[in-house]
């Protein structure tokens, strides 16, 4: 019964998502209303957690009901305000989804693998919120500091696992805490520490992924696509079981897919003022990257940087993006990340927190790690992690290289092809090989990927079929 | 492959198994060895038909699976039986103390310092796996030895084996799986490693027909893996095994032994392509479109096969989880590879919740303490060395060498606490016990 407190957990920082969301998009309202519900959910938890973070450590707010609830409903009242003065939440999004005629029987394989995967979540969910922590991370990580930060009411860095008289904190305390925060928000509600409830946001994250894919894709196709969609992703092996069992990477997916999708629904808009408003979300959606996991700061965010570097330069040779619309959306990109970093950077420096994937990356030696290429092959090509994803991204390369090099979609492969392969010489040439040796960080890496992946393969997908269609 | 004295012919003899019946029943045995006694002959394609072949291997698998009656079963054994009365053949003996014949089998005691070795020198026809059966073992464990006839006397193939020491113990090897398996054999033997102590029941060499493999193959397709803590990392996939005792054996290695149905997909896929670019090619190009679709639907088969196959076994996993753990009562309660682990944690709960620190042991060399810290802070469970006399409650899980003497917990006879009592037993090597 207690997992009747997750939406209720969630409602308050989901409305605090929507109505921020709504601020950005201004006069020029971009993502209908459940589209806002969905991203709200996902970046508002996230927003509204990194608020809590600063008012604990500035102003000693405990991460008890109290200092949660608190935080919660100030940054309530100063996002719904504004929404309702400005009667914001009054203006119809210009979009509506286009529907493309699709065959009869096309419909009733994707309802039938529909079907199937909601069976597929449904276990998998009554296994999230039924089984007792068993995975190392969640062990040592994500439910251990949220049980520290609900039993201390604060952000505890020495963990349990260390010795009683430690005074270094753990490298894992260099992690963000946001989804341990969640979990000690949700068992303050409950007033208990409960598995069930404590895991089940796992599923608001994975659900979250969902439909930010299935709105992205169906905005620039059409619900069925958008269907399509959701069915290939959540039909991935390894990620429906990351998304059904209490782990970080799911989440963090969440948050890059709504950062770079963003940006590719305003780089293929034809609307200056939707493509500025797009701009803003993505901005949004990319600033609260490094306060999920340590990689979004030290690997992602980076990369991303660079992909929006070339959409911003392809949309200003295209005459897409004046140099004006371009400063001003830096200037939110920019403004957006700093408030974010700059604290968070500041709280690890002040606590000696190292930097990098819980294994600090400062001083790392280079050298060529042997077996590294032949393990990536096995987990990316041999295994059941992936189905048949790659040999088929590979053929859609291949075959639909127009649209995937020379369309808005380039920003997806972009993005893709800059953050796997940015990460290849991290497992190839530094200690961090044990990740893609021991098939650990490199199939995460591949989990952060996958929302992107999907969306790029969807979109390619539908290319061919038109392609094929139209004889 | 290593290079070894294998003894062979030229070996040293120090010791020969044999007497006038089981050199009688070792022609017999030798007879019944030959290639020619296997039913099924080898199949020999011809370079021209066997790409073709290839290509309707898996409907055939398919067919031929779903048409066999079960009970078409051609599994051919090779039994070479060391018990009193049986048929064991000659063997050349070095390093084992005289064999004593038992009524169970033959005694075997390796030498101390350099262990043993049983090695028959004979032509044998392919084989698939290896049975040793064994009537009683001590722990211990021993190599399996096999000469190629194409290599130097001096290299033999070798696996290992480990025993637990049980009565009966048996330890089967699905050897045509490794990499360096040669059916092609003209020697063959085992060798005991020192301290080893066993009386061999019989020598079981086994080949299935291929209709037993082509049923393997489907079996192991659907052979699911369980979850484990890799499982958040990577997912084997199906695995195909090729003998019922692979499919049996299957995810009980790391990595899995066998192929990995991708690359079967693979095949399919390229000789689809092939075959489809080459029709497309006779029609001078035409009809594009229609050798595409033709393309995609194959794709989109294989695809909603291994997603039929993935899911299944992502969702055997919360089915299992459900069924052994979550819908179980507390003392039922299995989860996963942890055995009863949580549950006595959970049930120890209540007395331990409440106090700052407990005792925790369990068996080495596993995660356990960190599940008992997880679960029970905020209470910490101490650590070995720490001062434990505050202490109230000791958790003991899984340990046959602690136990309580005289109202005090011991381990290995010696007393670690003051008295006390068990105030709930688990099972027969857990319980948590109080300090009065």
């Amino acid at each position: 019964m207690k997992l009747l407190l997750l939406p209720l957990g969630l409602a308050a920082p989901a409305c605090i998502g929507w109505c921020l969301l709504r601020l950005l998009e201004g006069q020029s309202p971009v993502l209908g209303r459940v589209e806002r519900w969905v991203f709200g959910s996902v970046l508002g938890l996230t927003f509204t957690l990194f608020i809590t973070f600063l008012a604990h450590i500035v102003f000693k707010v405990p991460f008890s009901r109290v200092g949660f609830l608190s935080v919660q409903m100030l940054l309530l009242a100063l996002t719904v305000l504004p929404v309702t003065l400005l009667k914001l939440h009054t203006i119809p999004p210009a979009h509506s989804p286009r529907e493309e005629s699709t065959p009869r029987w096309a419909w009733i394989l994707l309802s039938m693998l529909l079907f199937w995967t909601f069976l597929k979540i449904l276990l998998g969910s009554a296994m999230l919120v039924s089984a007792p922590t068993y995975l190392d991370d969640t062990l040592s990580n994500w439910n251990l500091r949220g049980k520290l930060f609900y039993e201390t009411k604060a952000l505890t860095l020495i963990l349990p696992t260390q010795r009683p008289d430690a005074t270094i904190p753990s490298g894992i305390s260099s992690y963000p805490p946001t989804v341990s925060m969640a979990k000690a928000w949700l068992a303050d509600l409950a007033g208990t520490w409960d598995e069930g409830l404590a895991n089940s946001i796992h599923l608001i994250w994975f659900l979250g992924a969902l439909g930010i894919v299935f709105f992205i894709v169906r905005r620039v196709s059409s619900t069925f696509w958008g269907a399509v969609a959701v069915y290939l992703l959540a039909c991935l092996p390894l990620y429906l079981i990351q998304g059904t069992n209490p782990y970080g990477d799911v989440f963090f997916s969440a948050h890059l897919a709504s950062s770079v999708g963003l940006l590719f629904l305003a780089v293929q808009s034809q609307d200056r003022r939707e493509r500025n408003a797009f701009l803003r979300l993505s901005a949004f959606a990319t600033a609260l990257l490094p306060f999920t996991k340590n990689e979004g700061l030290v690997l992602y965010l980076p990369l991303v940087c660079a992909v929006l570097a070339g959409s911003f330069f392809w949309m200003i040779k295209t005459k897409r993006l004046s140099q004006r619309d371009a400063g001003i959306a830096l200037s939110w990109y920019l403004g957006l990340a700093l408030m974010i970093i700059v604290p968070w950077i500041a709280f690890k420096m002040a606590h000696d927190l190292p930097f990098g994937n819980a294994k600090g990356i400062a001083g790392m030696e280079l050298a060529w790690q042997p077996g590294v290429i032949n393990a990536i092959m096995v987990n990316t090509f041999f295994e059941g992690n992936w189905l048949l994803l790659f040999p088929l991204l590979i053929l859609l390369f291949i075959f639909c290289y127009r649209a995937a090099f020379f369309s808005p979609l380039a920003v997806f492969s972009a993005a893709f092809l800059l953050l796997y392969l940015g990460q290849m010489p991290i497992f190839m040439f530094t200690g961090l090989s044990t990740e893609a040796l021991f098939q650990t960080g490199y199939a995460r890496g591949l989990i952060h990927l996958m929302p992107i992946l999907i969306m790029l393969t969807t979109l390619l997908l539908r290319d061919g079929w038109m392609r094929l269609r139209k004889e | 492959m290593q290079k070894k004295d294998f003894g062979g012919e030229k070996g040293n003899k120090k010791n020969s198994l044999s007497s006038s019946e089981s050199s009688e029943s070792s022609e017999s045995s030798e007879s019944s060895a030959s290639s020619d006694s296997f039913p099924f002959p080898s199949l020999h394609l011809s370079h021209t038909l066997a790409p073709m072949l290839r290509s309707h291997f898996l409907l055939g698998l398919l067919a031929v699976v779903l048409l066999a009656p079960s009970s078409m079963s051609a599994l051919e054994t090779i039994v070479w039986d060391f018990r009193t009365g049986g048929d064991a053949g000659q063997w050349d003996i070095q390093g084992f103390a005289a064999p004593e014949q038992l009524a169970e089998g033959v005694r075997l005691s390796p030498d101390p310092s350099t262990g043993g070795r049983m090695i028959r020198v004979a032509e044998l026809p392919a084989f698939d796996a290896i049975r040793l059966v064994f009537s009683k073992t001590v722990p211990g464990g021993g190599s399996v030895l096999w000469h190629p006839r194409k290599l130097a006397p001096n290299l033999v193939g070798e696996l290992k084996f480990a025993l637990a020491g049980q009565s009966p113990e048996t330890v089967e090897m699905n050897v045509s799986q490794y990499a360096d398996w040669d059916a092609d054999l003209d020697a063959f033997g085992f060798q005991l490693d020192p301290g080893s102590d066993v009386v061999l029941d019989r020598i079981e060499l086994l080949r299935w027909s291929p209709l037993e493999k082509i049923q393997s193959v489907w079996q192991s397709f659907w052979h699911f893996d369980h979850f484990f803590v890799y499982s958040i990392n990577f997912l084997w996939g199906p695995i195909l095994q090729f003998t019922p005792m692979g499919e049996a054996q299957l995810f009980t290695t790391m990595p899995p032994f066998g192929w990995s149905v991708n690359r079967i997909f693979y095949a399919i896929l390229l000789l689809t392509a092939v075959i489809l670019l080459a029709s497309w090619f006779k029609h001078k190009k035409a009809n594009g479109k229609k050798f595409a679709r033709m393309f995609i639907g194959v794709f989109l088969m294989l695809w909603l096969i291994f997603d039929l196959r993935m899911g299944l076994e992502t969702m055997s996993y919360a089915w299992h989880d459900l069924t052994s753990y979550a819908w179980k009562p507390p003392g039922q309660k299995i989860f996963r590879n942890y055995q009863n682990l949580y549950d006595v944690i959970e049930q120890s709960l209540p007395h331990i919740k409440n106090e700052p620190h407990f005792v925790f042991r369990g068996p080495p060399k596993t995660p356990f303490l960190g599940i008992a810290r997880y679960l029970a802070y905020p209470s910490t469970p101490l650590l070995e060395g720490d001062d434990t006399s505050s202490v109230h409650h000791w958790l003991i899980f899984r340990r046959p060498d602690i136990g309580v003497t005289n109202g005090r917990l011991t381990m290995d006879g010696k007393p670690i606490t003051g008295s006390g009592e068990i105030i709930q037993d688990f099972d027969e090597t857990s319980f948590l016990f109080r300090i009065r």
